[in-house]
């Protein structure tokens, strides 16, 4: 139940919501269970079950914020000067001094196929082949979306850090 | 055999070797290879990785709230109630009701053996609604409680109320301290990042400190602090005091009059188990206890670290 109630957290953002949604999710399983395939993950079957109801109920009433599209910030890392100093010290100091809601509203920025693998591998510790198994597709394809959806999260980061006044130097 | 590895696929090889994915040891060592001979790619391996263990440290895993919990597994057993009704209607239906209230007097009148002693049904009956009616007065007097009328009239902006409803989220487990440590200066470091004033962390005696929480009210940076001693916990909100001015938050004006007077303002019966809440500054901050203690406790724990 936690890892399907962090997820819940995660996607809604709302306490309530995510009661809901899980509630809703083991109430449908519950009553679906005949359709549970018996040998068959049965973490992955509930995870799928919150996926659809979340996406048919919560994701339409939710106020989403600005999403970002990956293309915006393909270059991105490219585009870090490597300064004199060592870049990634600097990001680290920067970063670090960034508050919990700018990490939030990162995440929160992120498209949902992007924002699920981040959130199954970065914060829940899921293997590729365990989200790939719950999101029924294939290990590439969580390979590359995670790789987007953290390229897209640093990029936001940087914007946050720099609204701050930290100076993350960047090439034109 | 391992994979081909070119300048389109790397920076995906770049992740997984990250998240120690490259399961296959070619490619994990072509993919070390290519990170020591190019120093953009280190540049770009760091930086992912950095933005990895930023979000997997910092945003932690939550714990069910056991209200979640509970609320959950009510639902299913309400469902799985209704439909064992459903299907008892389906399967048993009352033929008439006549042989219903036939069956119900018979029942009632059948007689229960205690011992030798044979007893009819209802007089279990009546004690036992006797029993439920005793039980009802005496919830009913603890449920009368005159409550601190700054707290039982408070609106949701109110630091008594907030305060209050927070110590006992953390009672329940519905709060979990973000960081744990007993040590003041520790949890000092990591409240004044979050914060936007100069977090009070009191040596409380006899008191141990178990962590700290940061979140916002409308905007609002606030801490929570937690202390326990055996059973006893002592609970502690803090914001800063313009959050007063800017009606983000609010304190009742005789309350704030009397810290203004006295330095402190104490009451107990903020809640139904006669909890002690204390107020007072401390420079900028607006610090609210509440703590399961009695009040005459709580004002000698209380000057033991307010000086």
């Amino acid at each position: 139940m936690k890892l399907l109630y962090n997820y819940a957290m995660r996607m809604t953002g709302d306490h309530l919501d995510a009661d809901d949604l899980l509630q809703d999710t083991y109430m449908r399983a519950f009553r679906f269970f005949h359709k549970f395939e018996k040998g068959t993950n049965c973490k992955a079957w509930l995870f799928r079950i919150m996926k659809n109801c979340y996406i048919n109920k919560y994701r339409k009433n939710k106020k989403e914020p600005t999403k970002v599209d990956y293309e915006d910030v393909q270059n991105f890392y490219d585009s870090i000067k490597a300064d004199v100093v060592d870049p990634n010290d600097l990001e680290h100091k920067v970063f670090s001094n960034l508050l919990d809601d700018d990490l939030i509203n990162a995440l929160n920025s992120l498209q949902d196929d992007y924002k699920t693998v981040v959130i199954l591998c970065d914060l829940e510790g899921l293997s590729y082949e365990e989200i790939a198994e719950f999101l029924d597709c294939p290990i590439g394809t969580v390979r590359s979306r995670l790789h987007r959806g953290r390229k897209i999260l640093q990029k936001k980061l940087v914007d946050y850090a720099k609204s701050r006044g930290y100076e993350v130097e960047t090439e034109a | 055999m391992g994979v081909t590895i070119t300048n389109e696929t790397i920076d995906e090889y770049l992740t997984s070797q990250i998240d120690g994915e490259n399961r296959d040891m070619d490619t994990s060592n072509k993919v070390n290879e290519m990170l020591q001979k190019d120093a953009n790619l280190m540049k770009k391996y760091r930086s992912e990785m950095l933005t990895k263990q930023l979000f997997s440290s910092r945003l932690s895993l939550l714990e069910v709230p056991s209200s979640t919990f509970m609320k959950v597994t009510a639902s299913i057993d309400e469902m799985v109630y209704n439909a064992k009704n459903h299907y008892m209607q389906q399967i048993y239906p009352i033929q008439n009701s006549a042989n219903f209230f036939q069956y119900l007097i018979s029942v009632l009148a059948s007689p229960l053996r205690i011992g030798r002693a044979a007893i009819p049904a209802y007089a279990f009956g009546i004690a036992i609604l006797l029993i439920i009616a005793g039980a009802g007065i005496l919830m009913n007097q603890r449920d009368n409680i005159a409550l601190n009328p700054y707290i039982a009239t408070g609106s949701e902006k109110s630091v008594m109320v907030q305060a209050v409803n927070n110590f006992h989220k953390v009672l329940k487990g519905d709060i979990q301290p973000q960081f744990h440590s007993s040590d003041a200066d520790e949890v000092k470091k990591f409240v004044i990042n979050k914060v936007n004033f100069e977090p009070y962390i009191p040596k409380v005696e006899d008191y141990v400190l178990s962590g700290a929480v940061c979140n916002e009210y409308d905007g609002q940076k606030l801490v929570h602090l937690v202390y326990t001693s055996g059973d006893d916990v002592l609970y502690i909100y803090e914001t800063a005091v313009n959050s007063i001015h800017h009606k983000r938050l609010e304190i009742p004006e005789q309350v704030s009059s009397e810290i203004t007077k006295d330095k402190f303002y104490m009451c107990d019966k903020v809640d139904l188990y006669n909890c002690t809440m204390t107020l007072w500054y401390s420079g900028n901050v607006l610090c609210a206890s509440v703590s399961t203690m009695p009040k005459q406790k709580m004002y000698s724990t209380f000057t033991s670290f307010y000086k």
